[in-house]
C-alpha cells in the first residue's frame, strides 16, 4: 500500500499537469463570437459604477459596441451620433458599450475622463470596463467599433462592422448600416442578413 | 472686410502647391505617414494603356498600411482617379504582404516603412499633359490607427509614342514594387515547374490546404513563407501551418465558420497569396496567387487507413502514458493490496484495465482532443477519490461525501464526452 502511494501520487500529479496544459493549448482553437452560438455571459462594472450582467437582460435584444474614445473610428461615430441615433431608434433594445482597453495601454481612460467624453457626445447608454480583456476575448472582439447583436434567444445574431464605410467618406444616408438592418430584422423576428461582416477600425488594445 | 478676405485668398493661393510636373507628385504629409503619386515615366506616351503609376507611402518606424485583406483591424487603402480632368483609369495592385502580430492575439496584414502600390493605368490624354488627380483613403496603424484622406495630383508630361522616357528615380521604385506583386498561378513567367493545388478538408475541423510543388526543388524554407486569404466573410482564419515534403510545401490554414446552424455553401472561391517562395537555383523570393472554387462538401471519405492517419508523436506518447496510468490506477484499486489476493480478482483487475484502454481508444475517434483530455481528467479524479475513500473507510460522513464526488466525476466524464463529439 505504501509503495503504491509513493508511485501513484506523483504519477497522478504529473498526469494532472499534463492534462491541464493539454486543455490549455487546445482552448484558443475554439471559435469565438460565432453567430448562432450562445452569447458569452458577462458581468462588468460600468462608468455609472453599477454592475451590468448580460443575464439582467434575458429575453431582450442586446447590442454590444466595442468602444475606445481614443480610437479615431470610435470617436468619429460618437461625434456623428451613429450609435446614439440607432439606440434611440430601437428603444426596446439594450445598448451596451464595452471598453476592453488594457490598463497598460496609453489609450486607457479613467472613468471620469471616459464619462466626460460620453457626455460630450450625448452617450447615455451604459459603457462597461473590461480592462482584463476577458469579455473581449470571449466574443472575439477585434476592432473599435466591433458590433454584436445578441438576439432575444440569447444567441449571437450579428458579428461585424457598424456600416460599409470604413473611411467615413460617404454621405450618411448612402451608408449601409448593418446593425440598423440587423435590429430591424430582429424586430420582425427574422435573422439579420448579412449576419457577419468584417469589422473595421483600430485594433482592440488588449 | 472684403479686402482682408481677398488678401487672405491671395495668400492661400500662393501657399497652395502647384501641381507637381514630372514623374512624382508632392508628398501629402499625414501624421506618421506621407503619400504621393508616382509614374514610371518622366514623359509618358500619349494614350497609353499599359502605363504604371504608383501610390508611394513612407511611414515612420512601427507604423503600417494594409494589404487588400487588412487582417483583424484597419482596412485597405482605396484610390479613385475619377476626379481627373481626363479619362484616366487605374486600379490598385497589391504587393506581397507581411504579417504583423498585435497584442491580444490579433493580426494585421500589410506593409511597414515604405511601400509602392502599383497602379495599372490607362492614360487617355492626347495633348502634352495629363492631369492626374487621385482621391486616396487609407488608415495607418501602429498601436493606434489614424484614418486619412488625401487628394494627390500628378502633372504627367506626354509625348507622341516613341518620344517617351523613363524616370531614373521612380522607374526603379515601380519596377521593384511590380516585382513584389504575386505571380498568378496560371502565369508563372519563368517558373513553369511550379504547380499549386487548393483543397478543403473537414476532418476534424475545416482546413484550407494549398500544396505548392516544384518539379526540381523545394520552393522555400517553411519558416520564410506565409499564406494570406483575400477578404471573405464565411470563415475566421487561423495561422497557416507549413510543412515541407519531397518537392513541395503544404500550407494548412485552419478555418472556423463565422456562423453555426447555417449550412455552408456547396462551393466557395478561395483566393490566396503565398509569399516568400524561393525559385529553384536561388534568386529573389516571389509570391504566388491563385483563386480556386473548391467544394466545401467533399464526398464522404472511406474510413481512414491506419497508415494515413497523421501520427503526432507527442500526443501519442502523452495518450499512452495517461492511459497506462489510468489502467494501473484502476487495477490497483480493484485488486486488494492485502497479501494473497485471489487470482480471480487479479484477472478482473487486468480485464478492467484493458477495457479502459480500449474505451479510451474508441473515444479518441469520436471525441475532440480537448474533450478526451477532460474525460481522462475526470477519470483520474475518480481514481483519486476512490483511493481517498478507501483511506477514509469507517469515517461515515466523509466516506459518503466522497461517494457523491465520485458520482459527480463520473457524470462530468460523460458530459465532456457528449459535449465534444466530432461532427
Amino acid at each position: 500500500m505504501r509503495r503504491w502511494n509513493r508511485i501513484a501520487r506523483p504519477a497522478c500529479l504529473a498526469a494532472l499537469i499534463g492534462l491541464v496544459s493539454l486543455v490549455g493549448t487546445a482552448l484558443p482553437a475554439l471559435a469565438k463570437g460565432t453567430v448562432g452560438e450562445t452569447a458569452p455571459a458577462f458581468s462588468l462594472k460600468g462608468l455609472d459604477g453599477k454592475t451590468h450582467a448580460l443575464a439582467d437582460y434575458k429575453g431582450k435584444v442586446v447590442v454590444l459596441e466595442w468602444i475606445n474614445p481614443n480610437c479615431p473610428f470610435s470617436n468619429r461615430h460618437a461625434e456623428e451620433k451613429t450609435m446614439t441615433t440607432l439606440a434611440a431608434k430601437y428603444g426596446e433594445v439594450v445598448w451596451l458599450g464595452i471598453n476592453s482597453t488594457s490598463k497598460e495601454s496609453r489609450d486607457f481612460l479613467p472613468p471620469a475622463e471616459h464619462q466626460a467624453w460620453a457626455e460630450k457626445n450625448g452617450i447615455h447608454y451604459a459603457v462597461l470596463y473590461d480592462d482584463s480583456g476577458t469579455v473581449g476575448h470571449a466574443y472575439g472582439a477585434k476592432t473599435t467599433p466591433h458590433m454584436f447583436i445578441d438576439g432575444k434567444d440569447g444567441r449571437i445574431a450579428y458579428n461585424g462592422a457598424i456600416d460599409d464605410d470604413p473611411g467615413g467618406r460617404k454621405p450618411k444616408l448612402a451608408r449601409v448600416n448593418f446593425v440598423d438592418g440587423g435590429l430591424a430584422a430582429e424586430r420582425a423576428s427574422k435573422a439579420p442578413e448579412p449576419a457577419t461582416t468584417k469589422p473595421y477600425g483600430c485594433s482592440v488594445k488588449y | 472686410m472684403r479686402r482682408t478676405l481677398l488678401l487672405g485668398f491671395a495668400l492661400v493661393g500662393t501657399l497652395l502647391p502647384l501641381p507637381a510636373a514630372g514623374a512624382a507628385g508632392d508628398w501629402a504629409v499625414n501624421g506618421p505617414s506621407r503619400v504621393r503619386l508616382i509614374s514610371q515615366y518622366r514623359v509618358a506616351p500619349a494614350n497609353a494603356s499599359g502605363a504604371w503609376l504608383g501610390l508611394h507611402f513612407r511611414l515612420e518606424p512601427e507604423w503600417h498600411v494594409y494589404w487588400k485583406n487588412s487582417g483583424d483591424a484597419g482596412y485597405p487603402p482605396t484610390l479613385s482617379l475619377a476626379g481627373s480632368p481626363g479619362a484616366v483609369q487605374g486600379e490598385l495592385r497589391w504587393p506581397a504582404p507581411r504579417r504583423f502580430e498585435l497584442r491580444g492575439g490579433l493580426v494585421a496584414f500589410g506593409y511597414a516603412d515604405e511601400v509602392v502600390y502599383p497602379v495599372e493605368a490607362r492614360l487617355a490624354g492626347t495633348g502634352d499633359r495629363e492631369q492626374i488627380t487621385a482621391e486616396v483613403d487609407y488608415v495607418v496603424c501602429q498601436v493606434d490607427c489614424i484614418p486619412f484622406h488625401s487628394r494627390l495630383t500628378l502633372d504627367q508630361p506626354l509625348a507622341a509614342p516613341g518620344g517617351e522616357s523613363a524616370d531614373p528615380a521612380t522607374a526603379p521604385l515601380l519596377a521593384a514594387a511590380r516585382d513584389r506583386l504575386p505571380l498568378a498561378s496560371g502565369n508563372l513567367l519563368g517558373l513553369p515547374e511550379i504547380t499549386a493545388e487548393t483543397g478543403f478538408t473537414t476532418s476534424p475541423t475545416p482546413v484550407l490546404t494549398v500544396h505548392i510543388r516544384s518539379a526540381t526543388a523545394a520552393p522555400a524554407a517553411p519558416a520564410k513563407t506565409d499564406l494570406f486569404l483575400e477578404p471573405q466573410d464565411l470563415f475566421e482564419t487561423g495561422k497557416p501551418v507549413v510543412t515541407q515534403d519531397g518537392g513541395g510545401l503544404t500550407f494548412r490554414l485552419p478555418l472556423t465558420p463565422k456562423q453555426v446552424g447555417k449550412p455552408l455553401p456547396a462551393t466557395f472561391p478561395f483566393a490566396w497569396t503565398a509569399t516568400g517562395l524561393q525559385p529553384r537555383g536561388g534568386g529573389a523570393a516571389f509570391a504566388l496567387a491563385d483563386r480556386r472554387t473548391v467544394s466545401l462538401t467533399p464526398p464522404p471519405t472511406p474510413a481512414p487507413q491506419p497508415s494515413d492517419r497523421p501520427v503526432r508523436p507527442l500526443g501519442l506518447a502523452l495518450a499512452a502514458v495517461l492511459s497506462t496510468l489510468l489502467a494501473l490506477g484502476l487495477w490497483g484499486l480493484l485488486v486488494p493490496q492485502r497479501q494473497g489476493a485471489g487470482a480471480v480478482r487479479q484477472g478482473l483487475g487486468f480485464l478492467a484495465a484493458a477495457a479502459t484502454v480500449g474505451l479510451l481508444y474508441a473515444l479518441s475517434r469520436a471525441v475532440r482532443t480537448e474533450g478526451l483530455a477532460a474525460v481522462e481528467l475526470s477519470l483520474l479524479a475518480m481514481s483519486l477519490l476512490a483511493w481517498l475513500r478507501r483511506r477514509a473507510a469507517g469515517r461515515g460522513k466523509l466516506a459518503w461525501a466522497l461517494v457523491v464526488a465520485l458520482g459527480l466525476c463520473a457524470g462530468a466524464a460523460l458530459w465532456f464526452a457528449v459535449q465534444n463529439r466530432i461532427g
